[in-house]
């Protein structure tokens, strides 16, 4: 389903303009069943020994034209799945199918077939339905009877929808293996798909067998699963098939949905003039938020931003009276989409010159370039040449870091312009950068002292982060109470022992609106006994644990997917240790480490260096990422970095009695 | 578990994405006078918090129509906004209802200020439809209306009223003085004919917060319960369930007299069973069917007791019976029919115990089906017989002497001796016969009964490498928690999982060689035993090597803040030994041990002894939980104990270079 947060006014589109007479009015598959006697399958032992087995699976989206001549979309599904471990049982017997937006369930067939060869299907009484309050069936759903360890489920459906032609997909990989599957896209012979494969799948064949219709095809055996791994978009990397409508031979027209095209419709529904009432709205906004001639075009973005996100409550779910200026105003609540449109009009008002830009969320789709429909258009930004910045709706995001799924990918730029009196646009497939390593850092410095025993350590700590790495606590702050406000910032102080009572906490920057201005400041003091350890005459100090618990990646299997971080980030870390009195540190020469791998531009590394002055021990730790993404080639690479700050975490320095 | 009881207390604010295509409808406010709201002194008296439960009232009317009892509740919520960040989560509301109960009358409307006035909005987007099923439930008949407070600023009142109509007389009333908002006044009335008896049960008033008063005022019987200025319900970590610690009570009708005649309702335990008897007939009058004797006579062909017999087909039940449960109507209550519990291989709690009650009747076993609530409900059977008391059923079994073995297969790994963790110490309510039933109460487990007996064996390698062996028996409730781990698990990937799930020493952990015994035998402990590799986890300088024993530090939760308010919930009781044996590397000797701690209190024990075996050095670190709840004025104990188990974990041997 597109996103409808952001075009709930572009659902609607008559697709008559499709229709034709056809004598071809019954689905390819009306006729398809399942084999009375389910067919036997020889597994080898590796596959016999599967918690989950895909044995068969076909799939498709048959375009016809029905009796009166209009286009209807078939979908067809079928799957014979081993389930072969108490997970994989209770990960399938209960089944949900959502027909939202279906038609007619033209068949619907389901059966358990047993390790000894019975069969049980499931009735069609057994099939519950969930009704919406127009008494419409959402979803279906059943339990399949009579499941045991090594039985086999099949499932057998064909249902009608409303066609939808802008961009579809099939996800042709997941977690479980598959032995075999087919993905099938018929349309009349007058209608074409454009069809694009990702992530290393062939392309799909035409049958040239068919002629009463276009029928393409791919079938696959042996797929390979693709098991998700730590910093990596998974569900981006897996094989996936999309497909819109391109060509429709019996008017010679192609190529329908291109972003030429489908920017013009974004452009009329976005940038729609406004009504008189409306634009009295939205100066009287401008005004409150006390634009001067003398701010600059950045501060004069970041004011808005702040008076919008604080004038409107952002309800996650969208009815229309939330879109609408007027209805906004009054009721102060609106969806993100028509928080957009009230930022789009500010920005216009003011003469800010913007683009929008409208993407997707990288980890799930990555946006290309060379296949045009609406598959990735879900989220919309504001683009300012004069910053080279990004400002998104989302009420926790501002200025500079909008939610980072949405940058480091390209997007669909739309820009206002004007021809003589009348009002057009551009629009062109653009990269949206993200922020550099050095915008969003995280800096502990901490100030340690040992009582007199050696068993507890005095930390005075301070942490200052900014950009993303400030993100998930300081764009929070003006939506936490008090309980949950003072609870993330013993959180951020207490990072480093989580053990730990923070005293004496004091906070610079803890307002939302300061994202991506100032950085966000915390300073306290921890006195902990988990930092020292007792050796007889000695006393070891865990130094390294006064950089906080670091991710590791010690224990990985064989790497598929290529490193996709969240951001760029660097940390800095600074540890004045006072060495207690009558005591001196034997091994300080450990706190020297290095690890910057050899690449261009040095993108990656971990060092760790110290000096000793007078009783104190001065210790630097720099730690940086400054890639989005690492190829696997630099998988390695990036481990060892990760794993350097991890082995850092466990120094230890031993202390003893002079 | 399924819920056995129906009766709902509650609206719920849902905050689920939900998209609706209703006209755009210009939103109008009416100008009201309402009572004074002054938000300054409202801020002043409840700091911090972002609204206030202003009135949290219901009154419960019965009357007798056409000879039974009517009861009809009304609920009135009146809320005043604190702080708009909560304006966002009060938009939408939604109240859930069953069949057995109508919902009418529904009054919803925010009240905005006005200058001294207010503007009165009323709530839109009305709508009901089904509730998709939540949490352990996969289909149930209930149906949820929903409507948004679309206009609400700071100083607002959200008012919410509404009738709900029970058609079940028996059901309870209950209501709770517990919010997550503080509550200004709370007001629980009962207002019936005064024919009409009622009982009570007032928990958790230890205070005397919830003041209670009954009198007959013109032939009404007006009970009321009443508490003012509630502080908030703070979420703490391993806390019971709110209703086990904060003020609640449970009412229901006892008996009425109809024409100077008296009719019982419910008022003792026999009422209940009575009445919940004839749930069972079905259950009870069905002939074990062909398929169930032949798979009871199959599994317990090789048994020699009847103690035997039970287990077997106990244990088939929670291998081959998967949990979904379906609640509709009276299928909340009513078990159904064995032999369809059989074929369908799936079922919730009731259809568990029947099934079980039925195998064990084809053997010729006398079993018991048993209604208990867990402990998740603050009452037994013998404080308040009614359905809120219980939510739970399962079979029990009684031996010869007398000895009750409670069987619940809704857990997939439960050895017979134990009873599943989560009705320790609850009364059980078993059905005899008809008219005779019995009471008896499952126990609290001894710690010795959940025992992890842990055994590393361990040597110093090349660069400052720990190379070690570990066994690891685990018995009773321990097994029940991390047998789906193991068992569902890859062979190949067995080592990955005992890598990352182990907190020995530190998370370089590497684990090979793992071993998985006993995986599908309930009565033997689980053992895993592995050969583990650790880097960077002991420190060596010069000629010493420190060694930290006690390899595993995070034995449990740390410090109990001291405004902690919930009591300090455990699963169950326990026991953990764990065993260290360090072999003294060739050349070494051993220049520092640790002392000894032994802690001993009525709730917690807690040893540590070290001590030298030939060459190698022994720790045996203890372990004993004897508590399942600790209240408040308890916690010094845990914090007693906490300090010096912390102090224990930061202690490390010395060996020297002889």
């Amino acid at each position: 389903m597109k996103n409808t947060l952001l075009f709930a006014g572009l659902l609607f589109v008559n697709f008559q303009f499709f229709a034709q007479s056809n004598k071809s009015t019954k689905s390819f598959y009306q006729t398809y069943d399942w084999t009375a006697q389910p067919k036997k399958y020889d597994l080898t032992a590796e596959q016999a020994d599967e918690k989950e087995l895909i044995l068969f699976e076909r799939r498709a989206t048959e375009l016809l034209n029905a009796d009166d001549g209009a286009l209807v979309e078939y979908r067809f599904l079928h799957t014979i799945t081993r389930l072969n471990s108490d997970a994989a049982i209770e990960d399938n017997n209960k089944y949900y199918v959502s027909n939202y937006t279906a038609d007619k369930i033209i068949y619907q067939k389901a059966r358990a077939i047993q390790p000894d060869g019975s069969i049980i299907e499931v009735s069609n009484a057994d099939i519950k339905e969930s009704l919406n309050e127009e008494g419409n069936v959402e979803y279906q759903y059943f339990a399949f009877e009579g499941i045991q360890l090594g039985s086999v489920i099949e499932y057998l459906q064909l249902i009608k929808f409303e066609p939808y032609f802008k961009g579809s997909v099939f996800l042709v990989q997941s977690n479980i293996p598959k032995l075999e599957a087919h993905y099938d896209l018929i349309t009349p012979k007058y209608l074409e798909y454009e069809i694009f494969t990702v992530n290393g799948l062939e392309k799909l064949k035409r049958d040239s067998t068919k002629i009463d219709f276009i029928k393409y095809s791919i079938d696959l055996f042996n797929v390979e699963p693709l098991r998700s791994e730590t910093s990596s978009s998974y569900k981006a990397n897996l094989k996936k098939i999309y497909f819109k409508l391109d060509k429709n031979y019996s008017t010679g027209k192609a190529n329908f949905f291109n972003y030429q095209n489908i920017s013009k419709e974004i452009y009329d529904y976005k940038f729609k003039a406004i009504s008189k009432k409306e634009r009295k709205l939205i100066l009287g906004l401008l005004k409150d938020a006390e634009l001067k001639d003398t701010d600059s075009e950045v501060e004069k973005i970041q004011k808005i931003e702040k008076q919008v996100k604080k004038e409107f409550i952002v309800l996650n779910f969208n009815i229309n009276q939330f879109e609408d200026i007027q209805n906004i105003f009054k009721g102060k609540i609106a969806s993100e989409a028509g928080l957009s449109n009230i930022m789009l009009n500010a920005f216009r008002e003011s003469n800010i010159p913007f683009e929008i830009a409208i993407t997707t969320d990288r980890t799930i789709n990555k946006f290309y370039k060379e296949y045009e429909a609406w598959n990735f258009l879900d989220e919309i930004l504001f683009y300012f040449p004069g910053s080279k910045m990004y400002l998104s709706p989302n009420v926790n995001s501002r200025l500079g870091f909008v939610p980072y799924e949405y940058t480091g990918t390209n997007g669909l730029f739309i820009k206002e312009t004007k021809i003589g009196s009348i009002s057009t646009f551009e629009s062109k497939v653009k990269f949206i950068d993200y922020p550099s390593s050095d915008k969003s850092k995280d800096i502990i410095n901490t100030v340690v002292s040992l009582n007199d025993e050696l068993t507890e350590a005095k930390i005075d700590i301070e942490r200052i982060t900014s950009g993303y790495k400030a993100y998930f606590y300081q764009a929070y702050m003006d939506y936490y109470d008090d309980e949950r406000k003072k609870e993330s910032q013993t959180e951020y102080l207490n990072y480093i022992d989580k053990d730990a009572e923070v005293k004496d906490m004091e906070f610079e920057n803890a307002d939302t609106d300061l994202l991506g201005i100032k950085p966000y400041i915390g300073k306290g003091k921890i006195v902990s006994t988990n930092f020292t350890e007792n050796a007889g005459n000695k006393v070891l100090f865990k130094i390294g644990s006064l950089i906080g618990p670091q991710a590791e990646m010690y224990n990985e299997k064989e790497r598929k997917i290529p490193v996709e971080t969240e951001f760029t980030r660097k940390y800095e870390r600074k540890i004045i240790f006072e060495v207690p009195d009558g005591y001196k540190v034997k091994n300080p020469e450990v706190l020297n480490m290095n690890v910057i791998p050899e690449m261009a531009k040095q993108p990656i590394g971990f060092t760790s260096t110290y000096v000793i002055e007078g009783n104190k021990i001065i210790v630097t730790v720099n730690e940086w990422y400054d890639e989005l993404t690492y190829p696997l080639e630099s998988y390695e690479n990036y481990k060892n970095v990760i794993n350097a700050a991890a082995d850092f975490n466990k120094l230890v320095l031993v202390l003893e009695k002079i | 578990m399924a819920s056995l009881s129906k009766p709902m207390f509650f609206t719920m604010t849902n905050l689920l994405v939900r998209s609706s295509f209703l006209l755009v409808l210009l939103i109008f406010g009416f100008s009201v006078s309402a009572q004074e709201i002054d938000l300054k002194a409202y801020k002043e008296k409840y700091p911090g918090n972002l609204a206030v439960y202003k009135t949290k009232k219901s009154v419960v009317t019965i009357d007798i129509k056409n000879n039974v009892p009517t009861v009809v509740t009304h609920y009135l919520d009146e809320y005043v906004i604190l702080d708009s960040k909560i304006i966002g989560q009060f938009s939408e509301e939604e109240i859930v209802f069953s069949s057995y109960e109508t919902i009418e009358n529904i009054d919803a409307y925010s009240l905005v200020p006005n200058g001294t006035k207010f503007k009165k909005y009323k709530a839109l987007d009305f709508n009901t439809r089904d509730k998709s099923p939540d949490g352990s439930v996969f289909h149930d008949d209930n149906k949820v209306t929903s409507f948004t407070y679309a206009t609400m600023t700071e100083g607002s009142v959200k008012y919410l009223e509404y009738d709900e109509i029970s058609h079940e007389f028996k059901f309870p009333f209950g209501f709770f003085f517990k919010s997550i908002f503080p509550i200004e006044h709370a007001e629980f009335v009962i207002d019936a004919d005064s024919s009409i008896h009622i009982i009570s049960s007032l928990m958790n008033n230890q205070n005397g917060l919830i003041k209670m008063s009954e009198e007959i005022v013109k032939g009404r019987r007006i009970i009321k319960f009443i508490g003012n200025d509630i502080k908030p319900l703070k979420f703490e970590d391993r806390a019971p369930s709110f209703r086990v610690f904060s003020p609640n009570v449970t009412s229901q009708i006892s008996y009425y007299n109809e024409k100077g005649k008296r009719v019982n309702v419910l008022e003792s335990i026999e009422d209940l069973h009575n009445w919940y008897q004839a749930n069972l007939v079905e259950v009870e009058n069905e002939v074990p069917s062909d398929e169930i004797k032949r798979i009871s006579d199959s599994i317990t062909s090789n048994s020699v007791t009847e103690l035997d017999k039970v287990k077997a087909i106990y244990y088939w039940v929670q291998n081959n019976i998967k949990y979904i449960a379906f609640e509709e109507g009276a299928n909340g209550f009513i078990p159904r029919q064995p032999s369809n519990v059989c074929r369908k291989r799936f079922g919730d709690c009731k259809d568990m115990a029947s099934l079980i009650y039925s195998m064990l009747k084809s053997q010729n076993i006398t079993s018991y089906l048993t209604w208990v609530g867990t402990r998740d409900i603050p009452m037994q059977y013998s404080d308040f017989p009614s359905t809120a008391t219980d939510n739970h059923m399962i079979a029990v079994y009684q031996d010869k002497n007398g000895e009750n073995y409670f069987l619940d297969a809704t857990s997939s790994y439960q050895p017979i001796e134990i009873p599943t963790y989560f009705i320790q110490d609850k009364e059980v309510l078993m059905h005899k016969a008809v008219g005779k039933f019995e009471l008896a109460k499952v126990p609290i487990l001894a710690p010795e009964i959940t025992r992890l007996v842990d055994s590393s064996f361990i040597s110093i390698g090349d660069n400052k490498k720990l190379k070690g062996k570990a066994i690891v028996y685990t018995y009773g409730y321990y097994n029940t928690l991390i047998h789906d781990a193991y068992k569902n698990v890859k062979t190949e990937d067995r080592d990955l999982l005992v890598s990352r799930y182990n907190s020995r020493g530190n998370n370089t952990l590497k684990a090979t060689n793992a071993v998985v015994q006993n995986i599908e035998k309930r009565d033997q402990p689980l053992k895993v035993s592995f050969d583990f590799e650790l880097n960077n986890y002991i420190s060596s300088y010069d000629d010493e090597i420190y060694v930290n024993m006690i390899l595993d530090k995070e034995i449990t939760y740390g410090e109990i803040a001291k405004d902690r308010e919930a009591p300090l919930e455990l699963g169950f009781q326990s026991f953990d030994t764990r065993v260290v044996t360090l072999e003294i590397p060739e050349g070494y000797k051993v220049k520092f041990i640790p002392a000894n701690v032994n802690y001993t209190s009525e709730f917690i024990e807690y040893t540590i002894e070290y001590k030298m075996e030939n060459n190698k050095l022994v720790s045996v670190q203890t372990v004993k939980f004897k508590f399942l709840y600790l209240q408040p004025n308890q916690f010094a104990t845990w914090n007693e104990f906490n300090k010096i188990m912390k102090k224990s974990l930061s202690e490390s041997v010395v060996l020297k270079k002889k």
